[in-house]
């Protein structure tokens, strides 16, 4: 334990620091005269966009800059030792003792070709204690328990790549606590994991925190889990600390500019009523009556199933079980779950570029399941796609009207004479600057390059977009805005989407319809309304007790004041029918006999 | 820290890039006109001059029979530049042909093209390169397909990586989803996306192939003693490390400048195009 | 890891068998067979010799005939015969084979050495002008022609210092400064895999979480940076032996040392192919082995690459 008590100076302070990055002969301004101290046993969030600089200061006062980083002026105090300018070996002996870490990406932090028992137990001989085998065995089982490793003793023989990314964070937290320094920084510590996870890891970290009595400086891009976590918010914007308040006034009353866009875009994305409007409700469970009547459905699957082969006669496993839904013309259905539920192979299956094992998938009521080869061309005029990633979605050796025009070319579609004047109405309709034709990808922002690559799926006057996590590598402001033309787009041409996504928040804002995958099955599927306010199953009810913010929310700002759809919203709870629609449990199987 | 750069645009290039540029452009004139840059006849000597200390009238200085050293590394441009030509051509048009054989025509043609991959691996270059001198006869053209053989492997298996890297991208198959056709999406995005690459190793490759080359042409494989080629010029001046330095010293320096500057280009060009 | 083992293995023979193959198609695109380039430049050699020797070494036969004689020689052992001494190829080099495996080795373990310290100083040191030029130092030394660096050594250490003799005298000197000659070339791709391992170091997560802890330089290199591009070291040793025979049948052309070198280039010269195509048998048989050792080795150090059995080749660092 720290002594808390004799020690008068904060665990970290920052006077005016200023950092530079070398970028070739260039120099970068990083950080900009920033100030800021950590009191001991104080819980303080630093929050950011990417790019903020938040990693930035996670990396001066750990000393773990990359060597192109140089402070330029300003001074940094670790637990009253000036660490402003240190060398490597002298770092070596603050680290650890003062200031600790828990990385960003527990998947790469534990070294691969050592065991746990290695890695735990080096802390002991980096503290110069001299320890017998059996004793270093034993307090490296009682460290990994105390950060609740499940099955501790075994994992001592157990290399990295042999454990999941929640137990190899909760080694490191371990290991960071293992140290026990006065200063802990988290650099995102769970963003690399899922929220469930997340929440499990987080609850870990808080309670030894508290047992540490450690002072803390939680980094973190997500607002909501700031609030969450700490009593007081530092806010980044462009290198420049634009707040510094308990959490508790930001949430009631924010009053800087900055940190309420960020608040309200938080509120916006976590509360938000799902898009409703009375025939929403009616129409949600449209795909679960085939046949009776209604015009079909712009997108229906049924008993989809994909089973992978074992490696070297292993069971096959079934990456997608029998899942069935219906996307409604002009609506949008989630496809939601954690990693590894089913929800990429689902979305390939539908543009069959993976063929189902069974299972059939429908698109304007013809069953296009067993189309081959080129006939895959029909479908795909009508069903496209956008990926998670604008930076490899696009060639960057082609220039964006050729992205643009290259369904159109090779579909055949419009004259090759009037093909320039349909793209550019298409990056009209996504927004993009004048002249944005004629650049290459390099020269566009993220967000500019998912908007091409939306107006490349939207080319071939396609009536359905599956949108693959098609925010996610977005930044929260940009991921605000494409969320908007998603939906502009939606009521400009009537498309459907099936938005396929991990982050609940976003499907809330987003969604008309939900269905909810684990390991390859739905687990629950309804109205958006009926999943955000009356799970059935506790799994959901787990995922959405997961989404971070609690705090926010119960501040005392309206929820709906700030969310843009705020018009519909009203209406919605009174919807008559809202108990009475069908849902996919109710799916009748035909067609999605197992072979 | 993103720092958007455009793609089609190069990346400054350092003095030391800049550096290796011109020394190649010079290689290059040398190749093409190699009277512009010398008085001094390559062949015939002056039998008052030999053993001259490097001077400005004789920069590299002069051989045992008189001759200009420079004017002979000038003149040998030629032979050597053209040999290891040669065998990044053998090197580049099988390699390729197998690497891209690998990745586009299914598991088959893969399976057995990576077998045989395995054994160009296994077999060692430079006896492979004696191999052909011996079978064939010494000179430029067995020097440079023997040479060239060593080289098959690297060219084929930087095509197969690249052909599946670049496919495996999401923009292949958004072409894919576009519409585009095998061919379509073969050219107008898999070849262009793996050919910066190729094109970073084919300029690498060169500068091995040079080191090859002379080292050959050292030991006496390449063209036959009057005409001059960098790795016999080192040769020569062997019989004369007592009294004359410059005859080995100087044109084995240049050899060595080349081949750097050769590679400092080639990684330039392969980390400017990988982007 | 017995399954491991038979699959490397047989891969191991199948690449020696392509190898075989590729040499024969070699041969048989000659415009004619071994034995008439061979005594073509022979004055005295009338078609009558040329047929019984060609009878004697099998070239009359049918080309599925000779395939199959010649691969069943292989496999007793049997190289070859050389056409100018009618010696076997491992009689050939039986008595210099020696002198060529002592240089060969003290060159490997010398440039394993010198990439472990390039890549350990580049670590470690803190000015970034000296450590561009020592992460330079490999690239440098694959442009080197081995043959002139000879030259030159031997210009300064025999003409200028007089403390090495012209020709190799069986002292330590005049084994270790050849071996060190050959070993500047060979360094330079171990020491590139070892360097990029340091270069990566300052970005890898797990390198942040040793120093994190406190743990001093010299123990993040040997511990972590080090010890987990091993793998991949041992794997590129592996690879480079191809080098390390072509630059010691230079280096001993150069220092005049007898040896595989020698051998090699009276036969090439002599247009020899039997003996030769033996010589690259016997070189590619030597390296194919190393493989194996190699790929037996790696499981032990890097845990990682037992799981990737069947798709070739080890995944680097984190990658």
């Amino acid at each position: 334990m720290p002594d808390t008590t004799t020690s008068a100076a904060p665990a970290l302070q920052l006077d005016g620091v200023s950092l530079d990055y070398r970028l070739g002969r260039q120099r970068v301004r990083a950080l900009d005269d920033v100030s800021f101290s950590i009191g001991q046993g104080e819980i303080v969030a630093l929050v950011g966009e990417s790019g903020s600089g938040k990693t930035t200061i996670a990396g001066a006062v750990t000393g773990l800059l990359p060597r192109t980083a140089t402070i330029a002026s300003g001074r940094i105090l670790v637990d009253g030792t000036d660490v402003t300018r240190l060398t490597e070996s002298r770092w070596s002996r603050i680290r650890g003792r003062k200031v600790g870490l828990i990385p960003q990406d527990p998947g790469a932090s534990l070294t691969p070709v050592l065991t746990i028992g290695d890695q735990v137990a080096e802390i002991f001989a980096i503290r110069g204690e001299r320890l017998g085998r059996a004793e270093r065995r034993a307090k490296a089982i009682e460290l990994l328990e105390v950060a609740e490793v499940s099955r501790a003793a075994d994992r001592l023989t157990q290399y990295p790549h042999e454990l999941s990314g929640g137990l190899k964070q909760r080694i490191l937290i371990a290991i960071a606590f293992g140290l026990n320094p006065a200063l802990l920084v988290a650099d995102e510590p769970t963003s690399a994991l899922d929220v469930t996870v997340q929440k499990q890891i987080l609850r870990v970290f808080d309670r030894l925190a508290r047992e540490h009595g450690s002072s803390v400086l939680f980094v973190t891009h997500d607002l909501a889990l700031a609030t969450d976590h700490a009593s007081r918010a530092l806010v980044l914007q462009r290198g420049r600390l634009v707040d510094d308040a308990q959490v508790s006034e930001i949430v009631d009353d924010a009053r800087v500019g900055y940190t309420r866009e960020l608040i309200a875009h938080a509120r916006a994305t976590q509360s938000a009523l799902p898009p409703a409007d009375a025939a929403d409700e009616t129409d949600a469970g449209a795909g679960t009556a085939p046949g009776t009547g209604t015009a079909p459905p712009a997108l229906e699957v049924r008993g989809l199933t994909r089973s992978f082969a074992g490696r070297r006669g292993a069971d096959a496993t079934l990456a997608v079980d029998d899942v069935s839904f219906a996307v409604p013309a002009g609506r949008t259905v989630a496809l939601v779950g954690e990693s590894g539920s089913g929800k990429s192979t689902t979305a390939r299956m539908i543009l069959r570029l993976v063929d189902p094992t069974s299972g059939e998938v429908r698109v304007g009521g013809r069953d296009v399941t067993a189309v081959q080869g080129r006939d895959r061309l029909t479908l795909w005029r009508t069903v496209q796609l956008v990926y998670q990633n604008p930076d490899s979605a696009l060639d960057p050796r082609w220039t964006v009207g050729r992205i643009v025009a290259e369904p159109l070319a090779a579909m055949g579609l419009y004259p090759a004479g009037e093909r320039r004047a349909r793209v550019q109405e298409l990056l009209d309709a996504v927004a993009l600057p004048e002249g944005t034709i004629d650049k290459r990808p390099g020269e566009l922002s993220g967000g500019q390059r998912q908007r091409v690559a939306i107006a490349r799926s939207l080319a071939p006057n396609s009536s359905v977009v599956v949108l693959d996590e098609a925010l996610s590598a977005l930044d929260v402001i940009t991921q605000e805005r494409v969320l908007q033309l998603i939906e502009r787009l939606q009521r400009q041409f009537g498309v459907s989407y099936l938005f396929i996504s991990h982050d609940l928040s976003t499907v809330r804002r987003l969604a008309h319809h939900v269905v909810v995958l684990r390991a390859g099955r739905v687990v629950e599927q309804g109205s958006a309304r009926e999943i955000f306010t009356a799970p059935r199953t506790d799994y959901v009810r787990e995922l959405l007790d997961a989404i971070p913010g609690h705090r926010l929310l119960a501040g005392t700002g309206s929820p709906t004041r700030t969310a843009p759809n705020a018009q519909t919203a009203p209406t919605a709870p009174t919807a008559p029918n809202a108990q009475t629609a069908p849902t996919a449990q109710t799916v009748p199987t035909e067609g999605a006999s197992p072979r | 820290m993103r720092v958007p750069r455009g793609v089609g645009e190069l990346p400054l290039p350092g003095p030391a890039t800049a550096l290796s540029a011109l020394l190649v452009l010079v290689l290059v004139a040398w190749l093409a006109v190699p009277g512009l840059f010398t008085g001094y006849d390559p062949l015939v000597g002056d039998s008052a001059e030999v053993f001259l200390a490097p001077s400005v009238a004789h920069p590299f200085g002069t051989d045992h029979l008189g001759r200009d050293v420079l004017a002979r590394v000038i003149h040998g441009t030629t032979q050597t530049a053209l040999t290891a030509g040669l065998a990044v051509l053998v090197g580049l048009a099988l390699g390729t042909a197998i690497g891209l054989a690998s990745s586009t025509l299914g598991p088959w043609a893969d399976a057995i093209s990576m077998r045989v991959i395995d054994a160009l691996i296994a077999l060692p270059a430079f006896m492979v390169a004696l191999f052909v001198v011996a079978a064939y006869g010494a000179g430029p053209v067995s020097l440079g397909v023997g040479v060239g053989i060593g080289s098959i492997v690297l060219f084929a298996r930087v095509t197969r990586a690249e052909v599946l890297r670049v496919r495996a991208l999401d923009y292949v198959e958004a072409s894919k989803l576009a519409g585009a056709g095998y061919f379509r999406q073969l050219f107008g995005h898999i070849l262009p996306g793996a050919s910066g690459a190729l094109i970073a190793l084919a300029v690498v490759d060169f500068g091995a192939a040079v080191l090859a080359v002379s080292a050959l042409g050292y030991l006496g494989f390449g063209t036959p003693p009057p005409t001059p080629e960098w790795g016999l010029i080192i040769a020569e001046g062997r019989n004369y490390l007592a009294n004359a330095w410059w005859m080995t010293s100087l044109p084995g320096t240049f050899v060595l400048l080349v081949v750097v500057a050769l590679g400092v280009l080639g990684r330039y060009l392969g980390k400017a195009t990988r982007a | 890891m017995l399954r491991y083992l038979a699959s490397r293995a047989g891969q191991a023979l199948v690449v020696l068998w392509i190898t075989y193959t590729i040499v024969f198609v070699l041969i048989q695109t000659l415009p004619s067979d071994p034995v008439t380039i061979f005594l073509a430049s022979d004055a005295g050699a009338d078609q009558e010799l040329i047929d019984r020797v060609s009878a004697l070494y099998g070239y009359d036969r049918p080309w599925f005939e000779q395939y199959a004689l010649q691969l069943g020689n292989l496999l007793r052992g049997e190289f070859g015969f050389s056409l100018s001494t009618g010696q076997s190829v491992l009689e050939r080099i039986g008595s210099v084979v020696g002198s060529t495996l002592a240089l060969a080795s003290t060159g490997l373990l010398l440039s394993v050495l010198i990439a472990i310290a390039i890549s350990a100083v580049a670590f470690l040191v803190d000015s970034p002008r000296l450590r561009a030029i020592i992460v330079a130092a490999p690239s440098l030394f694959s442009s080197i022609p081995v043959f002139w660096l000879g030259i030159v050594v031997l210009q300064v250490f025999s003409f200028q210092l007089r403390i090495l003799s012209l020709f190799p005298d069986g002292s330590l000197l005049s084994l270790l400064i050849p071996a060190l000659v050959l070993a500047i070339p060979v360094s330079a791709p171990i020491a590139q895999v070892l360097l990029t391992g340091v270069e990566q170091a300052s970005e890898l997560a797990f390198v942040k979480t040793a120093r994190a802890k406190g743990a001093r330089p010299m123990r993040v290199f040997w511990h972590h940076v080090f010890r987990s591009s091993l793998g991949a070291t041992t794997a590129v040793i592996g690879t480079t032996l191809g080098v390390l025979i072509a630059g010691s049948v230079i280096t001993e052309t150069v220092f005049a040392r007898p040896g595989l070198g020698s051998v090699l280039l009276r036969a090439v010269i002599a247009q020899d192919v039997p003996l030769v195509q033996g010589l690259v048998f016997l070189t590619t048989l030597v390296v194919v082995v190393a493989a194996l050792v190699v790929d037996l080795i790696t499981p032990l150090l890097d845990p990682r690459v037992l799981r990737s059995v069947g798709t070739r080749g080890v995944s680097r660092l984190g990658a």
